[in-house]
């Protein structure tokens, strides 16, 4: 049922569109770009956002398993690595081209400020990737003791780096819809809501040749059941967590915070809010997982691909909301105006091209790689199992025979 | 060393822009650039309205935001509190530009959010720069902060003075008198 070749096509396709946008944006600055002097941050910057959380989520998603032992997620483990690297690289990759100069930072090592979230960005990102390598490194080989220590490091320098992130719009006073402490606590979040989505949709394609795949299954629960379970917790939370943030800005109505919230609910971006991020991102999924048979693998994997795509507008919007509203120069002026940008048709083909390129190695990794559970009885669901009599204990090999029989 | 500071007295505004294109002509800017500006607003009901007008330029903020997050400290504030940009440090991140609540940063061509620079060759002379000194009202007045007998303290201690938006907390270097 999986076709490869047409994921193979359709991600060369992205891809080739992909190269088109960048050569364009290289050759031709922010002039193929949306933005402009009074919204300086576009598309780009939302896209690098969303392939970041993903990145994050994944890995905060797989550490469930690997760190903190709960038995169920440890068959995420190595597709979760594979994903969150290559997530995290073609966000470098978007941001790269997003940035104006980027060789120029080589001078984040040498003329490093420290009070720059923006440096701390490329420093914590870094240490994250390096870490990442390292994890899945030495869950291939098999080495669990150094990949569990690895994977905890990963999780301590994912939390860092993505809280951060969120810092870097959290600390700009000039934009009151983003300054405080709430970007960085809803980056975390929204990092497990895009983490769950993900390995939902991803597990539901992994799995589909062989829906009874027996290392999917724990105590009769397929992976993702279990993962929408999660995805219906992370879904409940940010509904939550969205209506505190529209309720406290609008309430006093706190100049800047509440135009923003407004143009979201009632203005340029409203269309896009309701539509996307709360309908198709929050409340359709939710419905879908909690109603009685929601937990069946087809909901839950279109609950995943609705949420995925609500929180690719989070984003656009996030970004977008927080430089909708002109500064205010003059002491009781009335009238409100709106900065207006677009994305351009290179954004779209650099952001498409990077899902594409993601798409494209993971199918890579999934080729070269066994990126199943290593040495596991699937009777005890431990590694190693001493209650078993060594034929019950199915290695790397036969499950590989298995599956590809 | 001189700290620089600027006294706007925007009720002798006339809104002619002369400033923006003197400013342009000496900074050899191309037209769709321009580092100072003048920001309008009607007040009032028809036919009792007035336009209020604002010059604007870059504050050289004392806790200047921009300076701030720059990652790689392209932007930096000097000894006499003047911000400026080191091109060639610059990763075009524009943080620069979502830091600034005065919009005072402009990207140029090479994509490097540029500004007003208060032309320090100018002030380093005792000059005035060019959108002062090409002003027919004299509505801008340069100077050092530090200096007791500098024209601009000695207005200063004339006039009541406001800034814009202090509640950002950037402690603008630039200071309006008050209508
Ligand atoms: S006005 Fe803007 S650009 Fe100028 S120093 Fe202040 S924050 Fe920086
Ligand atoms: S765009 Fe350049 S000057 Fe502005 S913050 Fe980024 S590196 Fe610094």
């Amino acid at each position: 049922m999986f076709n490869r070749k047409l994921w193979i096509y359709l991600s060369a396709a992205l891809i080739i569109a992909g190269l088109a946008g960048a050569v364009n944006v290289v050759v031709n600055g922010e002039h193929a770009m949306g933005t402009n002097n009074h919204v300086p941050w576009g598309a780009l910057i939302a896209g690098y956002v969303f392939f970041v959380v993903s990145s994050t989520g994944l890995s905060l998603v797989a550490s469930l398993g690997h760190v903190f032992k709960l038995e169920r997620f440890e068959v995420i483990g190595k597709r979760a690595v594979l994903g969150s690297i290559l997530t995290l690289v073609f966000g470098f990759v978007v941001i790269g081209l997003e940035l104006g100069h980027p060789f120029n930072m080589v001078y984040l090592l040498f003329s490093a400020n420290l009070t720059s979230a923006i440096f701390w960005m490329g420093l914590l990102y870094g240490i994250y990737l390096v870490l990442l390598i390292f994890e899945l490194y030495f869950m291939f080989k098999g080495d669990h003791k150094k990949s569990t220590l690895f994977g905890l490091l990963v999780f301590i320098s994912a939390i860092a780096a993505h809280s951060n992130l969120g810092a870097v719009f959290g600390f700009l006073v000039a934009r009151p819809y983003w300054s405080g402490p709430y970007m960085s606590i809803y980056f975390i979040l929204s990092a497990l809501l895009s983490g769950s989505a993900i390995l939902s949709v991803m597990f539901y394609i992994v799995g589909r040749n062989d829906q009874k795949r027996e290392d999917f299954i724990y105590r009769n629960e397929h992976i993702v059941t279990s993962l929408g379970k999660l995805l219906a917790l992370f879904l409940g939370i940010t509904m939550f967590f969205t209506i505190w943030k529209v309720l406290t800005g609008l309430y006093g109505a706190a100049p800047g915070k509440y135009e923003a919230i407004m143009a979201l609910l009632n203005g340029p971006l409203s269309g896009r809010f309701w539509l996307f991020e709360v309908l198709l991102g929050m409340v359709l999924p939710f419905v879908v997982l909690m109603t009685p048979g929601g937990f069946k693998l087809k909901r839950v994997f279109a609950a995943g691909l609705m949420t995925i795509t609500g929180i690719f507008v989070m984003r656009l919007d996030l970004v977008a909301a927080g430089q909708i509203i002109p500064h205010e120069f003059f002491a009781g002026a009335s009238e409100v105006g709106y900065n207006y940008s677009f994305i351009s048709w290179s954004e779209w083909a650099i952001i498409l091209g990077a899902i594409g390129g993601t798409i494209l190695l993971y199918l890579v990794g999934e080729k070269k790689w066994n990126l199943d559970m290593d040495d596991v009885c699937y009777k005890h669901h431990v590694r190693n199992c001493c209650d078993c009599s060594e034929d019950r204990v199915i290695s790397e090999h036969s499950i590989h025979h298995h599956h590809h029989a | 060393m001189a700290k620089y500071g600027l006294l706007i007295d925007a009720s002798k505004c006339t809104g002619c822009t002369a400033c923006t294109i003197a400013c342009q002509m000496h900074n050899q800017l191309p037209p769709e650039n321009n580092y100072n500006r003048l920001e309008m607003m009607e007040r009032g009901t028809y036919p009792n309205v007035k336009m209020e007008i604002l010059p604007m330029q870059c504050m050289h903020c004392d806790n200047a935001p921009c300076a701030m997050v720059c990652p790689t400290q392209a932007t930096y504030k000097r000894e006499d509190g003047i911000v400026l940009i080191d091109h060639d440090k610059c990763i075009g991140c524009k943080y620069c530009m979502t830091a600034c609540p005065y919009d005072a940063r402009q990207l140029n061509e090479d994509r490097v959010p540029e500004k007003c620079r208060w032309c320090p060759e100018m002030l380093s002379k005792g000059e005035q720069p060019a959108c002062a000194s090409t002003c027919m009202n004299e509505v801008r007045l340069f100077g050092d902060l530090e200096d007791p007998n500098s024209e601009l303290n000695k207005k200063l201690a004339q006039v009541d003075v406001y800034q814009i938006t202090p509640e950002k907390g950037t402690k603008p270097r630039i200071f309006y008198v008050k209508k």
